[in-house]
């Protein structure tokens, strides 16, 4: 089913095609410097206009957790996380999760895009893809190996 | 600082699943009870204020349910107030209420929070989210927060899924001495693992249920306090804060700030500090929160929440009992209504006439409702002291 009409978009939003593929974008304050994801208008500290950023691709789990009962347009189980990116942002998206242990603080996670809600409207979003086995972030203080 | 502001009545209709119900019945019996325990006429009342959060979305009532609720028990003519403020919409009504009197504008305010859940469209849609539109788009619900959230308290601090359990098992047991409750059967610690899973680790039993309901309260000037002859059952509000969020984008997951720093305003308002609480109710809406809520509140020390609650520490007989009304785990949680409800108990126990579930000789009460969510953090916090 399509988005109805009024029906926010998130590839409006927080997505931006650049050279074939779909990328994440936050905003970036020309003042302070400080991302924000979703991306702002207006940076909250000193209410400077922002500018569009394109984030990276690699981040890390801050926290996950196993969804059980899903809501409506999602079928369970299926992981969920916070992931930090290392412009300083924290975003929530569903993790597909092929290690052989459940995913931890620290673990390394790779962005793509695609299709994560197809009721009551088709919904293109970031879902993060892991275990990454290649370090190419900085890590939490606390931080584990990767999982196999 | 403006002089006080009391509570001199308080009334709820019991919160369960009440599918012939309508939004006005359960708020006519919510606030016609509390004008009778305050022995006041509704010509009395010189402002109404009135909280929901979903009768917009469920009933198509979106604007209008105070004049609604007056309506039913003749208040008209004075200023209504209509307040929206996620799982803080109670709280707000109240602190709406308190604002009026202590600002002067009125001796006797009327405020009343209700729900009716149970009437939702679409199964499974998730109703607290707002705030999280394009989380909401990627699978977010108010359980997977707190999934995750327990994930990241039971890692950092060792808190286990056994000490999570003993908060549902608490809330039970009062809930069996609380004739207002959703629930009053008694569940185990071996129950709550048991039940249906629904965001790792939590359970069902971990989490609050779907309901309907409403509470109310009668707030006066210090002056009415004689003139009605209410002084001796009159509860004093030593303080009350409503606090929005910073949101900041990179935070420790197993605190909440926001409540941390409306807590201190609070106890700083009232001159009172955590260890004057001598009963409270705090938003637990998943197990883990209420364990979160000791330690923010300054029940605990940060990270203690778990042996805490292990220690019987929250149960009756012990340092500070915790949601003795059964909390929102077992009372159940018509968002609009939860915030009147609390202090519904809060007040009952001060003026001890709490029967079986007293908590002897308390004099300070707690009332704490963490609502909603706005960018990846809690939106609002609501915190209220009161003194007998």
């Amino acid at each position: 089913m399509t988005r109805l009409p009024g029906e926010h978009a998130l590839d409006q939003q927080v997505l931006r095609e650049i050279d074939g593929a779909w990328r994440l974008v936050g905003s970036r304050c020309d003042t302070c410097g400080t991302v924000h994801f979703p991306p702002r208008v207006l940076c909250p500290v000193d209410l400077a206009e922002c500018e569009e950023t394109v984030l990276g691709t690699r981040g890390v789990v801050y926290e996950a957790s196993l969804v059980r009962v899903a809501p409506v347009g999602f079928t369970a189980p299926y992981w969920v996380a916070y992931v930090d990116l290392p412009e300083g942002v924290r975003l929530f998206a569903q993790l597909d999760w092929t290690g052989d242990d459940e995913p931890r603080h620290g673990d390394a996670v790779e962005c793509v895009v695609r299709t994560v809600r197809t009721e009551p409207y088709e919904v293109l979003g970031p879902v993060f893809t892991g275990p990454v086995l290649t370090r190419s972030v900085a890590e939490p203080a606390s931080g584990t190996e990767p999982s196999s | 600082m403006a002089d006080s502001v009391y509570v001199v009545g308080v009334g709820m209709t019991k919160f369960g699943r009440f599918p012939d119900r309508s939004l006005r019945s359960l708020g006519r019996e919510a606030a016609l009870g509390a004008l009778l325990d305050a022995g006041v006429g509704p010509r009395d009342v010189n402002v109404l204020v009135c909280g929901t959060a979903r009768s917009g979305t469920l009933q198509g009532r979106e604007s209008g349910v105070g004049q609604l609720v007056g309506w039913e028990l003749g208040i008209n003519e004075i200023p209504v107030y209509n307040v929206k403020n996620y799982c803080a919409s109670g709280s707000t009504s109240f602190d709406v209420a308190r604002l009026a009197v202590a600002a002067g504008e009125a001796d006797i305010a009327l405020a009343i929070g209700l729900e009716k859940l149970t009437a939702r469209a679409g199964k499974g849609a998730t109703l607290t989210s707002d705030g999280m539109e394009i989380e909401g788009d990627l699978g977010f619900s108010p359980p997977a927060y707190f999934g995750m959230l327990a994930r990241r308290h039971m890692a950092q601090y060792g808190t286990t899924r056994e000490q999570m359990a003993m908060v549902a098992v608490k809330n039970r047991r009062f809930a069996a001495r609380n004739p207002y409750t959703q629930y009053q059967d008694q569940v185990t610690v071996e129950q709550v693992l048991a039940s249906k899973p629904i965001v790792e680790p939590l359970t069902l039993l971990d989490c609050c249920p779907t309901s309907d309901g409403a509470a109310a309260a009668v707030l006066v000037s210090e002056r009415m306090l004689d003139r009605l002859g209410v002084r001796g059952r009159a509860v004093r509000i030593a303080a009350s804060l409503l606090r929005t969020g910073v949101y900041e984008q990179v935070k420790d997951m197993a605190t909440f700030e926001l409540d941390v720093r409306c807590a201190a305003l609070a106890y700083e308002r009232a001159g009172l500090g955590p260890g004057d609480v001598d009963v409270a109710e705090v938003h637990d809406a998943f197990t883990i929160a209420e364990l979160v809520h000791y330690e923010d509140l300054g029940l605990c020390p940060k990270g203690d929440g778990g042996p805490f609650v292990e220690s019987g520490a929250t149960d009756l007989g012990g340092k500070v009992p915790v949601s003795t009304s059964g909390g929102l785990l077992t009372r159940g949680h018509p968002l609009g209504a939860t915030g009147l409800a609390q202090l519904h108990e809060i007040v009952v126990q001060l003026r001890g006439e709490a029967g079986d579930r007293q908590v002897e000789g308390a004099r300070v009460g707690l009332t704490h409702v963490a609502g909603g969510f706005m960018d990846n953090d809690i939106a609002t916090s609501a915190i209220a002291l009161l003194t007998r």
